[in-house]
């Protein structure tokens, strides 16, 4: 930790890795390193060209969701005070409006997003390090008490009216689709495997307007206690870790928001919107059962539009940065323009997790809700992409998951999320699609002017 | 508006899809001629459409092209079906699109206020709308519908009103209305039946008696004499005038009613923005001039039927309503209608629509002097490809012969499986009280085939019926049955029938014996207190008529001796008192007969009873069986057993009291005139719409029964339905008519024979079997006779079953739409009740509804008593402790 106003030499690092003892630590890992040409041969041998339709439809609407989040210090004197605030930004734009201002192979997204407005961006404002609401006792209460508000707040609705539409019903939907004694099968019950204050469980709560609580202890508790963020919430640190985890949450959470009154209201409108999502298709953490709801519930729909004939949803999970983007750097140079590979999990673990030992049951169990894919597209730009898996659960019996899971026939849809992904590429940012770019653009909170306003904010709403 | 909701919208509204695109989504090909129809809009269309044409479909599409894509709002859409199952389909049908449109633009569409349904019905529904239909928006209560049983019951009631009307004496008077029709008999049964069918045909020619009796010297009929036609016209009114007093009317009345109320209201032609009407060849007059007026502002009639496959004359249908639409167009609504063929055959091989085309070249359908055509010309073609045999007779031999080879080849075609089921291959009948009908049956069960005949029998004969009437019969006892004749014999026969069943259920079970006892005993016990009431009067000289005189009977009645204790809670209830008090005090004394009649009246009547009974093991395991996905007819059975109950608790006893039970009155009325009249008329058992055929069966169906349907494999049973000449009814009614005449009387069964041949015969897809009858007595109708002698038409003797193509089962293409209150709600609170109630239509027994809702109306006034009582008891407490202080 530095002292306050004390900056890092940016020299230093090159000491550091020259360091004799950390070179010897080195020595002793494993870790991602460029492939030779030899080993890149082999390694873009699994790439093929990807499968593609004489005529594909592609949907009409794009929605893309994209989360920033931040921490505001109160006072330059008091930095450990802090308030967090996070904002999700839904892009809805329509790719017929996006094709007429198509200028050359490639398209300006600040020129798309002007063309209508409807990007907007969701915040929520949470208590951090050293905050709390009044009438509560800690940080944590604090948190999970501004969470729950927000997350049923009427900014959140469907029809502002009625809370049965807010993001948390949305939760308590999926919620209530959990496997074992937590799932209730009640779309608006769900389950606590323990109340946060006295650790007793499970308690069943309802989505209702009224505070429910804990029939052990008599505490508050929140159906947002479900996704148990608290447990990461500290009273005097920053809660950098909290926030970002919700903030994940919500970029997975607002997509099956939408489809789920999508589907309410016009169904089949379904089939003519594809939904962007940042990021791998996998939920981190202690929330990380909501992957498993996720492909519960992405797979009852599923089956009501193949029972009319028609393609799944179309739900791409676009990463721009992490360890399969990394990867996919090194060894771009190698592969060859229109190739596609769906990563499996022997090349994951051997050449991207740097010989990891496989998990026993395959990679991401607890986590992934969609496969990822290693795309080049014609005009040389590559992206990792992912599709939800055409299961409902990866333990389906008589299926064997693992290897099926990369089996490009079983995702209808590759198709045209490969034709969208070359349409919708951009220039601008490096192997980055317009929707994601837009996203990003209404919902990053930079450090110059953005976060200085957020500071200002701060301190002036707790002076 | 957050967010969300402005996304929502923008998602949700989207443009509609073309219909192209709906049609791609449904895989639905429309042909061409099928495309011009559903995409006609304005203007008179007249839609000739063949067997298997997908006439239902083109229907469908074009009322949601209508609501869709020209804005029309479904209530300014009329649309006439021939059955109510027919009404339903096309509104679940038409809900089902509508859906898959919602589904893409979020827009929802309410087709409550959409008229859809049986011309009765959509008459019924016009007379009160009172918003649409009439200027003040008032008028008075329609009056109650009589189905026909209901129209029989009421013709049996007010039976000796009308005949005295009409100058006849009640004694004689159905043997001087048989005579008319050239029946001998001297039953009022018959008479009524004769009566029934000329006064619908009167109401729907909308013939004024008034007119034709000063006519009636005018006009010839060359077989009915002058005072024959003026006795009809008189008993005609007199049923008219039984009807108004009643505030009751029949179906064809009810017609002419809503035909008046059109007449009478200025923008009656406008309301509708588009008048359907399918199946138009099986309309009447009255009906005809609805549509047409109903349609006289917009000229929007859309008319859809096949004159080919008009059944039902002996309904009053008028297939020249259909034939000469286009003349008729243009004398009401001055424009020629545009005239679209749906002539591709969707259903059936090519072989079989061949066949049936040249069956109807068979007849000529022009006049003698060749200037009229009868039949709308038409050439219907196959869409499928395969041109193998598939028409096939069998060696023609006789009948015994003939039905074993038919039979061996049906069970040839379940063994190699060209069925997937035996209730894919159809036996159809002109009637199926025939002698035929019954050797093919014992063929078929000789090779160990089940056959499923739903209107071969009587109702009243299933099982269940025989059970619980059987028992109805042990409880109210037996009554003597008077008369003569084939019916009074078979009825008699059936009541043996029962009572020896009920019997044999009395003695399997004695707890339902002990019900049985303990019911007779309350009818005893009734009966008795009665006559001892009945003593007190005649020892006090009282009237009986007199009004209840509460303070000089009430003790003596209450004393009388051996009055039961039953008897003398009735008497004694001081509720009953205030009641007696009350309706004195408004000037409507009681009488003195009310209250003995009250007094000894049971608590249970006899859809009680029923429920009742459904408690024991017999009848309980029938709803188990149900339950648990076994044999549903029982209880559907019970279900219809229900309904014909409460017939008679609303029309005829509604509360069982003494009186009715001397001398066997009560079971008289019970078994010899109401069971009796079912029995005669032949209600038949019940028939799931959804699921008409039990599985592991193969139905026999009368050619009615199949119009509609389809069959992988049909057996035309019989080729031979007896020309009997023009029906007596059209002979008496041609005369009376002011409009033009239609088919000659002398050819007019000639055509409906050809007609009804042609249904049968295009009800199959991939094998028509006809049953070639050779020898003594067997004939076959005319237009059979050429084709069979064509020696290139296969016999089954020579078929190959190889060339036949697999016939799999089919679900149907319109969904059943569930409703979330009156099922899904139902269904969760008790699957049992949803069973029940709405599945089978049990009807509830009101009397315990009304015993619960008294029993809590009771209860609540004794509390508010009895807050009273104790308010004022802390008053009068209150004021005592004050003086005391004071």
């Amino acid at each position: 930790m530095p002292y306050q106003n004390e900056f890092a030499r940016k020299t230093t690092h090159f000491d550091f890795v020259r360091n004799p003892e950390v070179q010897e630590f080195l020595a002793n890992c494993e870790y991602l390193t460029p492939p030779s040409e030899k080993e890149a041969q082999a390694l873009t041998s699994v790439f093929q060209k990807p499968p593609r339709l004489p005529e594909v439809e592609l949907p009409h609407l794009i929605l893309a969701t994209d989360g920033s989040y931040y921490e505001a210090a109160l006072n330059d004197r008091i930095p450990t005070t802090r308030v967090g605030y996070i904002k999700i930004g839904a892009v809805l734009f329509s790719l017929k409006e996006f094709a007429d201002l198509r200028d050359g192979r490639f398209v300006d997204p600040f020129k798309v997003a002007a063309l209508q407005d409807n990007n907007t961006a969701l915040t929520f404002v949470l208590p951090s390090a050293n905050v709390r609401l009044r009438a509560y006792n800690s940080v944590r209460d604090s948190f999970r008490a501004a969470l729950d508000e927000q997350l049923l707040s009427e900014k959140t609705r469907f029809a502002p009216q009625n809370f049965h539409t807010s993001l948390r019903s949305t939760l308590f939907h999926l919620a209530s689709r959990r496997a074992g004694e937590l799932g209730t099968g009640h779309p608006f019950k769900l389950k606590l495997h323990k109340c946060p204050t006295c650790g007793k469980g499970p308690i069943e709560l309802e989505d209702k307007l009224e505070q429910q609580f804990c029939p052990y202890c008599g505490a508050p508790v929140y159906p947002s206690d479900c996704l148990r963020l608290w447990e990461e919430v500290s009273d005097y640190q920053s809660n950098g870790t909290a926030l970002s985890r919700l903030m994940m949450i919500l970029e997975h959470l607002i997509p099956i928001h939408y489809l789920r009154f999508i589907a309410q209201k016009a169904f089949l409108a379904l089939t003519r919107i594809a939904f962007f999502v940042d990021g791998p298709l996998a939920i981190f953490g202690n929330a990380a059962w909501l992957h498993r709801s996720i492909m519960i519930y992405l797979h009852e729909v599923n089956e009501k539009l193949e029972k009319k004939g028609m393609p799944p949803v179309l739900m791409i999970g676009l990463q721009k940065r992490g360890q399969i983007v990394d990867y996919v750097r090194l060894i771009d140079r190698f592969l060859p323009p229109d190739s596609l590979f769906a990563i499996d999990d022997d090349y994951r673990y051997k050449y991207i997790l740097a010989n990891r030992k496989p998990s026993k049951h395959g990679f991401g169990f607890e986590t992934y809700y969609g496969q990822d894919f290693i795309f080049k597209t014609r005009e040389g730009r590559s992206f990792v992409f992912a599709l939800p898996y055409p299961y409902k659960s990866k333990e389906e019996p008589g299926s064997d998951f693992i290897h099926e899971k990369t089996e490009w026939h079983r995702y209808t849809n590759l198709p045209v999320a490969i034709r969208l992904i070359e349409r919708l590429q951009t220039e601008l940012y490096q192997d980055a699609v317009v929707p994601i770019a837009l996203a990003h653009r209404y919902t990053a909170i930079s450090l110059q002017p953005g976060g200085r306003v957020l500071d200002l904010l701060t301190r002036r709403a707790l002076a | 508006m957050s967010t969300f909701e402005a996304h929502l919208r923008a998602i949700t509204n989207n443009e509609t899809p073309s219909i192209e695109r709906l049609w791609q989504i449904t895989k639905f090909s429309p042909n061409d001629a099928q495309r011009e129809a559903i995409l006609h809009v304005n203007g008179p269309l007249y839609l000739t459409a063949g067997p298997g044409s997908g006439k239902t479909r083109v229907l469908l599409w074009r009322t949601l092209n209508l609501i869709v894509y020209h804005h029309v709002p479904p209530e300014r859409i009329f649309l006439s079906t021939f059955t109510e199952k027919a009404a339903k389909q096309l509104t679940d049908g038409l809900r089902g699109l509508l859906g898959l449109v919602t589904n893409y633009t979020g827009q929802s569409f309410d087709l409550s206020g959409m008229y859809v349904g049986t011309v009765h019905s959509l008459c019924r529904r016009l007379l009160t709308d009172r918003r649409r239909f009439f200027a003040d928006r008032h008028r008075p209560r329609p009056p109650a519908l009589l189905d026909d049983l209901g129209q029989y019951f009421h013709l049996n009631s007010a039976w000796e009103q009308i005949v005295t009307y009409a100058g006849l004496h009640p004694a004689d008077a159905a043997e001087r209305i048989n005579a008319i029709f050239d029946d001998k008999s001297a039953s009022r049964h018959r008479a009524i039946e004769h009566l029934r069918s000329a006064f619908n045909r009167f109401s729907e020619e909308l013939i004024d008696p008034d007119r034709v009796q000063a006519q009636v010297a005018t006009l010839a009929w060359p077989e009915f004499s002058q005072s024959d036609i003026e006795l009809l016209l008189e008993l005609y009114k007199a049923y008219r005038k039984t009807l108004e007093e009643r505030r009751v009317t029949d179906f064809a009345l009810l017609q002419q009613e809503a035909y008046r109320v059109l007449e009478d209201f200025p923008g009656s032609g406008e309301v509708f923005q588009h008048v359907i009407v399918d199946e138009y060849q099986d309309t009447n007059t009255i009906q005809e001039r609805i549509f047409f007026k109903l349609a006289s502002g917009t000229k929007n009639l859309c008319v859809v039927g096949d004159d080919d496959q008009a059944l039902y004359r002996f309904r009053g249908a008028t297939v020249e309503n259909f034939v000469q639409f286009p003349q008729r167009c243009q004398t009401y609504l001055g424009v020629t209608p545009r005239q679209i063929a749906l002539d591709i055959n969707y259903r059936s091989r090519s072989h079989i629509v061949n066949f049936y085309g040249r069956f109807m070249e068979q007849t000529d359908w022009r006049s003698k002097d060749g200037h009229t055509a009868y039949r709308v010309s038409k050439a219907i073609r196959a869409h499928r490809a395969d041109a193998g045999p598939a028409v096939v007779a069998t060696t023609p031999a006789p009948p015994e012969e003939a039905c074993e080879e038919i039979a061996a080849f049906v069970r040839r075609l379940i063994d190699e499986g060209k069925v997937e089921n035996p209730n894919q291959i159809a036996f159809l009948y002109p009637s199926l009280k025939s002698k035929q009908v019954e050797r093919m049956k014992k063929a078929l069960e000789a090779h160990d085939l089940q056959v499923y005949a739903p209107r071969a029998g009587r109702f009243l004969q299933v099982s269940e019926a025989v059970d619980v009437f059987g028992i109805y019969l042990l409880i109210f006892g037996r009554p003597s049955l008077r008369g003569m004749g084939r019916d009074v014999d078979d009825f008699r026969d059936w009541l043996n029938d029962i009572e020896a069943r009920a019997e044999e259920l009395r003695h399997d079970d004695p707890q339902l014996a002990q019900f049985i006892t303990d019911r007779r005993a309350e009818l005893q016990r009734a009966r008795n207190d009665y006559r001892i009431l009945l003593n007190v009067v005649a020892r006090h000289h009282w009237n009986l008529d007199a009004p209840y005189d509460l303070s000089r009977m009430k003790r003596a009645l209450y004393n009388a001796p051996r009055l039961s204790p039953v008897g003398q809670k009735l008497v004694g209830s001081a509720y009953f008192d205030r009641i007696v008090q009350k309706r004195a005090q408004e000037g409507h004394p009681l009488p003195l007969s009310y209250v003995i009649r009250r007094a000894t009246s049971l608590d249970w009547n006899f859809l009680d009873l029923f429920y009742h009974l459904m408690g024991f093991e017999h009848f309980k395991a029938m709803f188990d069986q149900a339950e648990h996905h076994g044999d549903e007819g029982p209880v559907a059975n019970l279900g219809l057993i229900t309904q014909y109950l409460q017939r008679f608790t609303d029309e005829r006893v509604s509360i069982i009291t003494a009186n009715l039970l001397e001398d066997d009155k009560l079971s008289a009325i019970f078994f010899n005139s109401f069971l009796f009249a079912l029995f005669r008329l032949g209600e038949s058992e019940w028939e799931n719409p959804e699921d008409p055929f039990p599985r592991g069966r193969i139905p026999f169906l009368t050619i009615h029964q199949a119009k509609g349907l389809e069959f992988p494999v049909v057996v035309l049973g019989n080729l031979y339905k007896m020309d009997r000449g023009a029906p007596q009814m059209e002979r008496l009614i041609r005369p009376m008519l002011t409009r033009p005449n239609g088919e000659p009387l002398e050819r007019m069964t000639e055509f409906d024979i050809a007609r009804m041949f042609y249904v049968a015969l295009s009800r199959a897809q991939n094998l028509l079997i006809l049953a070639h009858f050779k020898g003594k007595g067997q004939h076959v109708s005319p237009p059979f006779k050429a084709l069979l002698r064509d020696p290139a038409l296969p016999r089954l003797g020579n078929f190959d079953i190889a060339t036949l193509p697999a016939a799999k089962l089919q679900e149907s293409e319109i969904p059943k739409v569930y409703s979330f209150t009156a099922d899904y709600l139902l269904y969760k609170k008790c699957p049992r009740q949803y069973m029940i109630f709405r599945k089978f239509g049990f009807v509830p027994s009101r009397s315990q509804t009304m015993f619960f809702g008294s029993l809590v109306h009771r209860t609540l006034e004794d509390l508010h008593h009895e807050l009273i009582r104790r308010r004022n008891l802390a008053a009068k407490a209150q004021s005592q402790g004050e003086k005391r202080d004071a």
